[in-house]
C-alpha cells in the first residue's frame, strides 16, 4: 500500500502537541478558495514552475514528451499540453521545475518518521496527518497508524472532514487527535467558497465527539467569508453543542500566493493582505462561550 | 530596570569605541628603564608602571570600578607584542571596514614616537626571526597559518577563582617570598625561579596597588559628595578596594571587584583574547549565600551589582589589526562565563547565581560577557526555563554544552579523573579545567576545504597554480572515491604536519620571550612548580589549531561520489575542469551538484558519514604530536568568521560553491540553506560527526525564527530540544532568534541598532559594528529561515 505525498515536514511545533512531522497527503474534497496548499489539493500530477529560479538552460525543452515547455527564448509550462509527468523536473537542477507528488510505501514513510522519535517522547509529539484531505488515503493512513500505534508515536490528523464516515471509522481506534476545520455553519456559503456544503462536516464532527474522540476545532478567518460575528458565533454554538473545549482560529495570510503562481493556477483576491491576530480578536471580543479560544499569529 | 543601570548602559552605548594611547606609552618607557632586568621582570615592572601611573576614573552610578583606559570603551595598545601592523594602519582604525576605533592626529603621533622602541624588539619581530625559511613559505600560501600566537599572549584561560577569592594576593605574595628565601643557589635554575617568583610578587603587588588607586579615589570622592546615598556607596568602594584583591573576598559584592581586578589586570599584562571567568555558579554562590542569610543581600541587589560587572567586563576590548580583524570581527573577545553541570559528586549545580547570570544578561543584553551552560541528563527545569528566556528575547547569547559529551572528551584529552568534572569553557567551544589549564585555544587554522581543492589538484593551488602541497596525483585518473579521500587525507596530514611545527616553534618563542608573570600568579601550580604559564606552569597543557570548513568537504566528497563514481553523470577530468574554470559556461552542472547531491545537515547518512570524515581526517593528523609545554595537540572545529576570508581564497568546491564563497560558518554548520530538514535534523546529523574526538569541541549555529516560541507550551519544547543535545550527542549550539527585516534595517540605520547581538560563529558581537561582507553572511542565514 503506496501512499501519495506531496511533503514531509519535520521539527514542526504546531500541528499538535510536541515536536512532530507533518506528512502532507494529496487529493482533496474541498476546493477552497484560500487554500495554502493548493499543490496538494489537486488529485493529478501537476508541475510547479518558478521562473525566478529558471537559468535558461533549456534543458526541460528536450525532454518534454508533448512540448510543453515553451520555446529557448520562452521557458513556461504549457498547460493545456503538460501531463504534469515530471521529465523536465528531473531534469532541472535550478529546481525551477519541480513537482510535489511522491509514493510512499508505509514503511518508507515510517523511516523516515522514526528519525526523530527520541523528540516525540521528549515532547509528547508524533506524526500529523495533513493534505490536502488525509483521510481520503484512509487505508494508507491507517496502515501508517497502526505502525505508529506499535512503537509508541503519537499520532494526530488535520481534517477537512468531508469524507465519508467510514473514513474515520478506518483509523477511529489509532488517531490520538483531529485537529478539525469547521470554516462555517452556514452551508450555502460554504458550498460557494469551498465547492461543498456543511452538513457531513458537521455531523462527522459530532460523531467523533459521541465516539468519545479529542477534537480541536480550527476555524480559517477569511475576509468575506467568515470573517464576521455571525459566522464565528455559529462556528461557537456547533462547538459548544458538541462539547468542543478548544478552538483554534487561523487568520488569512497570502503567504501561499506564488504557489498558484507557479502551478499556473488564479489566486482567489479577497483584497486584504491579511488579518492581524488583533482583528480576529476584536470580532471575537463579546461573545459569550465557555469554549476556549485562541488565536494565532 | 533599575534607574542606575539604564544610566550606565546608556553610557556604555553613547561612549565611542577609541584607541587610547597612555599604556603603550607607559609600557614603552618602562622597558626603557628597564633594559638590563631579566624579561620575566620587564614584564612585571612595566605591569607596575603602568597600574601606578595610568589615569584611572570612577563613573558615575559605577559599583564595580576599574578601567584599562582613560574613558569608557577605549582600549589600549600593545606595541611590545607587535608594533609593525600599528604603524601601518593605524590611519585606519577610524575608517575600516569593522571594529572601528576613533583616533586623533595626535595620540598617532605619540603613538609614532613609542613605536620607534619597538622596531627589532617587540615580539612578532623576535618569533618571525625564529621561523625556519622552508616554514615560512609553506605558512605563506595561507592554507595554514597562526597570526594570533605569533604576535600576542596566549590569553584563553579561567583563573583560579575558587581559590583566589579565598586567599587573596597578600597570602600569595608571602608565598612567592617564602619559596625565594628557601631557593637554592646551588642548583641550576636559581636564577630563573628567583626571577620568576620575583615578578610574580610583583606583578599582584601592582595590582594591589592598582586597587588601592580606586579606593583613594573613592574616599576622595566620598568627601565631595553631596548626596548622601551615592557618599555611602563611595566609602563601600573604598572599602572594597582596599580589601580585595589583597585580602580574601568578604562579601559577594568584594568577590565581583576581586573579579574585575584581576580580569582587568590579566587583559593589561597581555593582549590575549578569551579571558573566561570559569564556573561562576559554584566559585560565588558561597558568597552570595552568606551575605543573603546575613541579610546583607537580596535576590534585586545581588542582581544589580551581576548587571554593573557585565557592563564593566564589556568595557574590556581590543583593538587587532586588519587581517585578524577579518576573522574576528567583533567586541566579544570571549570573557565566557560557564553555569549550570554537576558537582564533584555528580549533582546539578543550579543556585540561585546561575539564575543571576542569566537574568543579568536579559537586562543587560550586550555583546559580553558571553554565557556557557553545561546540560546533563539532571540539569534542573528551572535552569532550562531561565535559559529559553533568553534565548528567546533573541539575546543570542547563550551557549548550550553537551555535558555527558564534553566529560567523555575531558577524560579523553588526559584530564585526571578528580577533575574531569569542573569543566568550564573559554571563548568558543574549548573545555579547560578551572584555574589549572592553558590551553592554547584557537592556536591556529587549516583550511580543510583549501586541503581537497589541492588534493583534485595534485597540490597545486587551483587560483594560482602554485604548488602549495605534496604530489598527491592527477585527480583525472581517480577511479574510486577512495582515492579522492587518501589526496585529502595526504593533504592534511602535510599541512597539519606544518601547522603543528609552526605551532611548536612558536610555543618555544613564548617560553623564550614571553613571560606572564600575573598570569602565572592566577593558575595553580605555577607559584608551586616556579615555573611560568608559558613555560609549562600550568598543570594541563593543550595546543588546539582548528579545522576550518570540514562540512564544505563532506558535501563535496559526497557529491563526487554520487556524480562521478556512482552515477557517472561526469567524469573526474570534467569535474577538475569545472572546478578549475569555478564553473564557468557550466551553471546547470553546478545546481546538479548543489540541488541533487545529499547534504549535511539533513539527517542523511550517507552524507553525514562524509563530513564525519572530513572532521576525522583532521583529528587523525593531530594524533601524538606534543606540544612545547608538554601537552597534547586536540582539534577544534569551530572558527568565528574565519569562514569568510578561507572561502575567499578557496577555489570553486564540488558542493556547487562557487570560488570565494564563504566555507561552512560556525564549524559544523550546515551549509547555509542545504539544510532543508528543520532543526531536528540538523541535531542528528551534527551527532554523527566524531565530536568527542575534538577535544577542544565545534560550534553548531543555528537560527530560529522568532514564531518558533508563538503558542502555548512552545516554551517547553524549546528547552526539551535543547535537552537533546545529550541524546543526539552534538557537541554545543547556540541560536540566533532573528529576522531578515531587522538586520537589513541594522544594515542601512546601524544608529538605531547600536544594541543589537547577533551571534557570529562562537560569539556574540554588535551587528553593527561587523564588516558589510559579514553581516552579509548572517543575513543570507537569516533569510533562508524564513523561506
Amino acid at each position: 500500500m503506496e501512499g501519495r505525498i506531496t511533503n514531509i515536514q519535520r521539527f514542526s511545533v504546531h500541528d499538535g502537541p510536541g515536536i512532530r512531522t507533518v506528512v502532507f497527503l494529496k487529493g482533496c474534497t474541498l476546493r477552497c478558495r484560500w487554500c495554502c496548499n493548493p499543490e496538494a489539493m489537486l488529485p493529478q500530477p501537476v508541475l510547479m514552475f518558478n521562473p525566478q529560479l529558471c537559468i535558461g538552460c533549456g534543458a526541460c525543452i528536450s525532454v518534454c514528451p508533448t512540448g510543453a515547455s515553451g520555446t529557448e527564448k520562452h521557458i513556461g509550462v504549457e498547460r493545456k499540453k503538460c501531463t504534469g509527468c515530471g521529465s523536465c523536473a528531473e531534469v532541472c537542477y535550478a529546481e525551477a521545475k519541480y513537482k510535489r507528488d511522491r509514493f510512499l510505501a508505509a514503511e518508507e514513510l515510517m523511516e523516515e518518521v522514526r528519525k526523530d522519535l527520541s523528540f516525540y517522547q521528549r515532547t509528547g509529539g508524533g506524526i500529523t496527518f495533513s493534505g490536502g484531505e488525509a483521510l481520503l488515503q484512509k487505508e494508507f493512513v491507517a496502515e501508517v497508524l497502526r505502525l505508529c500505534k506499535a512503537e509508541g508515536i503519537g499520532t494526530a490528523v488535520e481534517t477537512c472532514g468531508n469524507v465519508p464516515w467510514e473514513n474515520f471509522e478506518a483509523v477511529l481506534d489509532s488517531m490520538d487527535l483531529y485537529l478539525y476545520d469547521i470554516k462555517s455553519t452556514d452551508t450555502e456559503k460554504h458550498k460557494v467558497y469551498t465547492g461543498a456544503g456543511c452538513e457531513r462536516i458537521m455531523e462527522n464532527c459530532r460523531r467523533l465527539r459521541e465516539a468519545g474522540k479529542q477534537v480541536i476545532i480550527r476555524v480559517p478567518v477569511i475576509p468575506e467569508f467568515n470573517f464576521d460575528r455571525e459566522s464565528l458565533t455559529g462556528i461557537l454554538r456547533f462547538a459548544e453543542t458538541i462539547n468542543i473545549e478548544e478552538i483554534n482560529f487561523l487568520p488569512y495570510h497570502r503567504y501561499a500566493e506564488n504557489k498558484y503562481r507557479y502551478l499556473g493556477m488564479e489566486y482567489w483576491n479577497p483584497g486584504v493582505e491579511r488579518l492581524d491576530k488583533g482583528q480576529v480578536e476584536e470580532c471575537l471580543r463579546e461573545i459569550e462561550t465557555s469554549v476556549r479560544l485562541k488565536v494565532d499569529g | 530596570m533599575e534607574d542606575r543601570i539604564t544610566k550606565l548602559r546608556n553610557a556604555f552605548l553613547q561612549a565611542t569605541r577609541a584607541a587610547d594611547t597612555e599604556r603603550a606609552v607607559l609600557v614603552t618607557e618602562s622597558y626603557k628603564l628597564n633594559e638590563n632586568r631579566s624579561e620575566a621582570m620587564k614584564k612585571a615592572l612595566a605591569l607596575r608602571h603602568v597600574l601606578e601611573r595610568m589615569t584611572i576614573a570612577i563613573h558615575d552610578n559605577e559599583l564595580i570600578v576599574g578601567c584599562h583606559a582613560q574613558k569608557v570603551r577605549s582600549t589600549p595598545l600593545f606595541p611590545e607584542y607587535a608594533a609593525g601592523w600599528i604603524s601601518k594602519q593605524m590611519d585606519d582604525f577610524a575608517t575600516r571596514p569593522g571594529d572601528r576605533f576613533a583616533i586623533t592626529e595626535e595620540q598617532k603621533a605619540t603613538l609614532r614616537e613609542c613605536l620607534k622602541y619597538w622596531e627589532g624588539r617587540a615580539l612578532d619581530e623576535r618569533v618571525a626571526s625564529c621561523i625556519p625559511k622552508e616554514l615560512d613559505q609553506v605558512i605563506g600560501y595561507g592554507v595554514v597559518y597562526n597570526a594570533s600566537y605569533a604576535s600576542k599572549s596566549p590569553g584563553h584561560l579561567v583563573p583560579d577563582y575558587m581559590g583566589l577569592l579565598g586567599t587573596g594576593f597578600e597570602a600569595l605574595i608571602a608565598r612567592c617570598q617564602e619559596k625565594l628565601q628557601n631557593l637554592d643557589i646551588e642548583k641550576d635554575d636559581y636564577v630563573e625561579k628567583r626571577e620568576f617568583y620575583m615578578s610574580c610578587a610583583e606583578a599582584m603587588g601592582a595590582v594591589i596597588l592598582y586597587a588601592n588607586r580606586f579606593a583613594n579615589l573613592a574616599e576622595t570622592m566620598a568627601e565631595k559628595e553631596p548626596d548622601g546615598k551615592r557618599k555611602k556607596e563611595l566609602l563601600q568602594i573604598a572599602s572594597n578596594c582596599r580589601n580585595v584583591p589583597a585580602k580574601p573576598a568578604s562579601s559577594y559584592w568584594e568577590a565581583l571587584q576581586f573579579l574585575y581586578f584581576v580580569q582587568l589586570a590579566i587583559q593589561m599584562e597581555g593582549n590575549g583574547l578569551a579571558i573566561s571567568i570559569g564556573r561562576m555558579d559554584q566559585f560565588l554562590y558561597p558568597y552570595y549565600k552568606a551575605d543573603e542569610e546575613k541579610g546583607l543581600l537580596t535576590h534585586e541587589s545581588a542582581l544589580e551589582l551581576m548587571e554593573c560587572l557585565y557592563l564593566k567586563l564589556g568595557e574590556i576590548d581590543k583593538i587587532s589589526s586588519n587581517e585578524s580583524t577579518a576573522v574576528n570581527t567583533g567586541p566579544a573577545h570571549g570573557q565566557t562565563i560557564t553555569i549550570g553541570g554537576v558537582r564533584a559528586d555528580g549533582s546539578d549545580i543550579t543556585n540561585e547565581v546561575s539564575i543571576l547570570v542569566l537574568e543579568a544578561d536579559r537586562r543587560i543584553a550586550l555583546a559580553q560577557p558571553d554565557i556557557a551552560v553545561r546540560i546533563h541528563a539532571g540539569t534542573s527545569q528551572r535552569l532550562i526555563d531561565e535559559v529559553t528566556k533568553n534565548v528567546k528575547m533573541g539575546l543570542n547569547k547563550v551557549k548550550i554544552y553537551n555535558d555527558e559529551l564534553i566529560t567523555r572528551a575531558v577524560r579523553g584529552i588526559g584530564v585526571k579523573e578528580e577533575d574531569v568534572y569542573n569543566f568550564s569553557f573559554l571563548g568558543c567551544s574549548e573545555p579547560v579545567i578551572d584555574g589549572k589549564t592553558n590551553s592554547w585555544g584557537n592556536s591556529g587554522h587549516i583550511n580543510l576545504s583549501k586541503c581537497l581543492e589541492l588534493a583534485l589538484n595534485d597540490g597545486s593551488c587551483m587560483l594560482t597554480g602554485v604548488q602549495m602541497g605534496p604530489h598527491t596525483g592527477d585527480a583525472a585518473g581517480f577511479t574510486s572515491i577512495e582515492e579522492v579521500e587518501a589526496a585529502y587525507r595526504a593533504q592534511v596530514n602535510y599541512f597539519t604536519d606544518v601547522l603543528v611545527k609552526y605551532d611548536r616553534v612558536l610555543d618555544m618563542c613564548h617560553k623564550m620571550y614571553l613571560h606572564l608573570p600575573f598570569c602565572s600568579s592566577v593558575i595553580q601550580d605555577c607559584l608551586e612548580t616556579g615555573e611560568d604559564f608559558e613555560q609549562g606552569g600550568a598543570e594541563y597543557n593543550f595546543s588546539s589549531p582548528l579545522g576550518v570548513g570540514p562540512i564544505t568537504v563532506g558535501d563535496s566528497l559526497m557529491a563526487l561520489k554520487k556524480f562521478v563514481f556512482d552515477e557517472k553523470k561526469l567524469s573526474m577530468q570534467e569535474m577538475v575542469e569545472a572546478l578549475r574554470s569555478d564553473f564557468a559556461g557550466k551553471e546547470p552542472l553546478r545546481l546538479m551538484l548543489k540541488n541533487r547531491a545529499p547534504k549535511y545537515g539533513n539527517d542523511i547518512d550517507e552524507a553525514d558519514q562524509m563530513s564525519d570524515f572530513a572532521v576525522s581526517v583532521f583529528c587523525d593528523a593531530l594524533e601524538g604530536y606534543r606540544n612545547a609545554r608538554g601537552g597534547i595537540f586536540t582539534a577544534g572545529i569551530y572558527y568565528l568568521t574565519a569562514n569568510v576570508p578561507n572561502g575567499k581564497h578557496t577555489a570553486a568546491t564540488p558542493n556547487g560553491r562557487h570560488a570565494g564563497e564563504p566555507l561552512n560558518d560556525g564549524g559544523v554548520s550546515p551549509t547555509h540553506g542545504d539544510d532543508k530538514m528543520g532543526a531536528t535534523a540538523i541535531f542528528k546529523s551534527a551527532g554523527k560527526l566524531c565530536n568527542v574526538r575534538a577535544g577542544h569541541g565545534s560550534v553548531l549555529n543555528q537560527l530560529l525564527h522568532p514564531s518558533i516560541f508563538k503558542g502555548e507550551g512552545c516554551d517547553r519544547i524549546f528547552g526539551e530540544y535543547m535537552r537533546s543535545i545529550v541524546d543526539c550527542g552534538v557537541w554545543e549550539t547556540q541560536f540566533n532568534v532573528v529576522t531578515k527585516e531587522d538586520l537589513r534595517r541594522a544594515q542601512e540605520h546601524p544608529d538605531e541598532y547600536r544594541g543589537l547581538v547577533v551571534r557570529v560563529a562562537g560569539y556574540s558581537a554588535f551587528f553593527t559594528a561587523l564588516g558589510k561582507e559579514v553581516q552579509d553572511d548572517i543575513i543570507d542565514r537569516t533569510s533562508l529561515m524564513e523561506l
